[in-house]
């Protein structure tokens, strides 16, 4: 009895440690990303993140952006930004609160690919 | 105490199976042993984002407001259905341990210790943003649990070790149920004495406490083994005024007086005092504080700035205030036991305002981030290939609206104090009868400053960091 629980526990430990092989999403370090202005300050702000295709600039693509904390329990805000044309999208967030901030980019590209980027963790003070 | 009708929850339509059937506790423990595996899993390999991993969500925003909603409205149901126990149950048909645990550990010095590093853990290693660490954290539990219980007999973990447990018990003081005998007289008749030795295959109280001399909740995990092993079916969860054991005098069977042991004592503390040191850690004046510190001994070493944190918050103001509130009472009123004794009489009348503290945190959390849950149960079910689409990932608004959260920590804090007033004021009647009134302001004064403290905390912006990057 038993040792049938307990096969029960190493198999579906053994299980899942083989699901964790693929579980991030996936990330293109062909584009390169970077935020005009790292906000710093409490309160709505827009920020403009600029994107590029190697030396050209991403025109054309769907970008969202998620805001959240690298603390849990803030339910984070997922916006589509706007694009301005020259490889630069903008969006407002609401940083509601002080403390540690992440902001995740979803980029749909115009021929169809998507990927994912977690952008630098930085302190809204 | 037991002139209105008890209720009995275990006669109640729908839990009776709680009391008869003997794998009650077992069946409440599977789907939360389930829950832990899933967490461990997904915060081992899962997304290393606090906020996209079940780990640290479930851990830190739901589990620590349903501990304290059911400690408050029930009891230690979480003791009850405590995921830990399970392999080490399953272990123990096999193992039967073979060494006593040492007298010198049958205390609460340990816990008490841990409880301590555990909260420093939690501040150093930023448990609340880590998936992996909040893993390794359920895994410790388990291998600890299973390790000490098959080497030791007895429940030497849950009784002396369990930092979790010890929280548990202290914040049950204020719970409105109780594993208690439903009628005293029958016990006296018992011969067999079952509830504590057993019987069959059926253990009884692993932690030592013997019903019919069993008082309040404290050392108690709810684990239903008296219920069950009792042959007269005289054992129950009954109801109780909560806080009630606060103020009984009596010797507690497995504890004895707990107004007379020093390592309670400081386990009380501990978790008082922690309460607010806990929310220090997370609001914005914590980080001024750092700077200062910074600049005035020019360590930046987040182990030291830390700990010299927790020196102030967990020794130098507790001492200060009790020592101070002591050697007044002891002034005032002539009474003339040494300090570290009449501290040690007076700390139980503290819990109540710790366990408000706590309650008042846990709830803003709880609260803000209940919805959280959402977005994590949606990509973990489509990684299991199953759409869930339609739940909603952002624009997810508090429980209730955020602007009751602060009237009500407010009220949480008045109803602890005013407990700890009416437990401080008891102890001040029993073991004094000169210038009571006189006698106890100082303890009041304490209770003022802690409840003062409490408010100040709560008011206080959120800010919420790692040190390090601070
Ligand atoms: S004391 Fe700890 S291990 Fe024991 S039942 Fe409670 S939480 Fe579980
Ligand atoms: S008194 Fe002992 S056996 Fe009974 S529920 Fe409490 S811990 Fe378990
Ligand atoms: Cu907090």
């Amino acid at each position: 009895m038993l040792f049938r629980y307990g096969q029960l526990i190493l198999l579906s430990l053994m299980f899942l440690s083989l699901l964790g092989c693929s579980r991030t999403p996936s990330d293109d370090p062909r584009l390169l990303m970077s935020l005009e202005q790292t906000p710093n300050a409490m309160g709505i702000q827009t920020i403009v993140l600029v994107i590029n295709d190697g030396s050209t600039p991403l025109d054309n693509a769907k970008v969202q952006i998620e805001a959240t904390m690298t603390h849990a329990g803030m339910p984070s805000q997922i916006v589509q930004m706007q694009a301005l044309g020259a490889g630069k999208y903008q969006a407002s967030i609401d940083f509601s609160m002080l403390g540690e901030w992440v902001l995740i980019v979803n980029v749909t590209e115009a021929n169809g690919a998507v990927m994912q980027r977690t952008l630098p963790a930085f302190n809204i003070q | 105490m037991q002139q209105i009708p008890a209720i009995d929850l275990l006669k109640l339509p729908g839990l009776r199976w709680l009391g008869r059937w003997r794998y009650a506790r077992f069946a409440l423990q599977l789907p939360l042993f389930a829950l832990a595996m899933l967490m461990v899993w997904d915060g081992l390999t899962g997304a290393q984002l606090a906020p996209k991993n079940s780990a640290t969500v479930i851990v830190w925003v739901h589990y620590r407001g349903f501990l304290m909603l059911a400690l408050l409205v029930v009891g230690n149901l979480f003791c009850m259905a405590c995921p830990f126990m399970l392999p080490r149950n399953l272990a123990r048909r096999i193992i039967k341990p073979r060494f006593k645990w040492p007298t010198w550990l049958r205390n609460k010095w340990l816990a008490a210790g841990l409880l301590v590093l555990f909260f420093f853990a939690y501040e150093r290693f930023d448990l609340w943003a880590s998936p992996w660490w909040t893993a390794i954290l359920i895994v410790s539990y388990f291998a600890a649990a299973l390790l000490i219980d098959s080497s030791f007999q007895g429940a030497p973990f849950c009784k002396y070790v369990c930092p979790l447990g010890q929280f548990n018990m202290l914040s049950s003081t204020l719970s409105p149920i109780e594993v208690a005998v439903r009628q005293p007289q029958r016990c006296q008749t018992c011969a067999t004495k079952d509830c504590i030795v057993g019987r069959d295959d059926q253990p009884g109280c692993e932690l030592w406490l013997f019903q019919p001399k069993k008082v309040g909740n404290l050392d108690c995990t709810m684990c239903l083994d008296c219920i069950h092993a009792c042959p007269h079916d005289n054992i129950g969860l009954l109801a109780r005024v909560p806080g009630q054991e606060l103020i009984s005098l009596q010797p507690r069977s497995g504890i004895g007086k707990i107004e007379e042991r020093s390592d309670f004592s400081l386990l009380m503390l501990v978790f008082t005092w922690g309460a607010l040191l806990n929310a220090f850690g997370m609001i914005s004046p914590v980080y001024s504080f750092y700077n200062w510190l910074t600049t005035q001994f020019a360590i930046t070493s987040e182990t030291f700035l830390l700990s010299v944190v927790f020196i102030l918050a967990l020794v130098i103001e507790p001492v200060v205030l009790l020592g101070g509130a002591a050697w007044l009472f002891r002034r005032i009123s002539g009474h003339n036991e040494r300090l570290i004794a009449i501290i040690n009489r007076f700390m139980k009348g503290f819990l109540p305002i710790g366990i408000a503290m706590w309650t008042a945190h846990y709830a803003f959390h709880f609260i803000i981030g209940f919805w959280t849950i959402l977005p994590v149960l949606r990509s973990l079910l489509a990684e299991a290939g199953i759409n869930f689409s339609w739940m909603p990932v952002t624009g997810l608004s508090p429980l209730v609206p955020q602007a009751m959260i602060y009237p009500f920590q407010m009220g949480m804090i008045l109803l602890g104090s005013v407990l700890s007033a009416v437990i401080t004021w008891q102890t001040t009647t029993t073991i004094t009868k000169q210038r009571q009134r006189w006698a106890w302001l100082p303890w009041a004064l304490v209770i003022v400053a802690m409840a003062g403290s409490a408010m100040w905390l709560l008011s206080q912006p959120m800010d919420m960091r790692g040190i390090l990057e601070g």
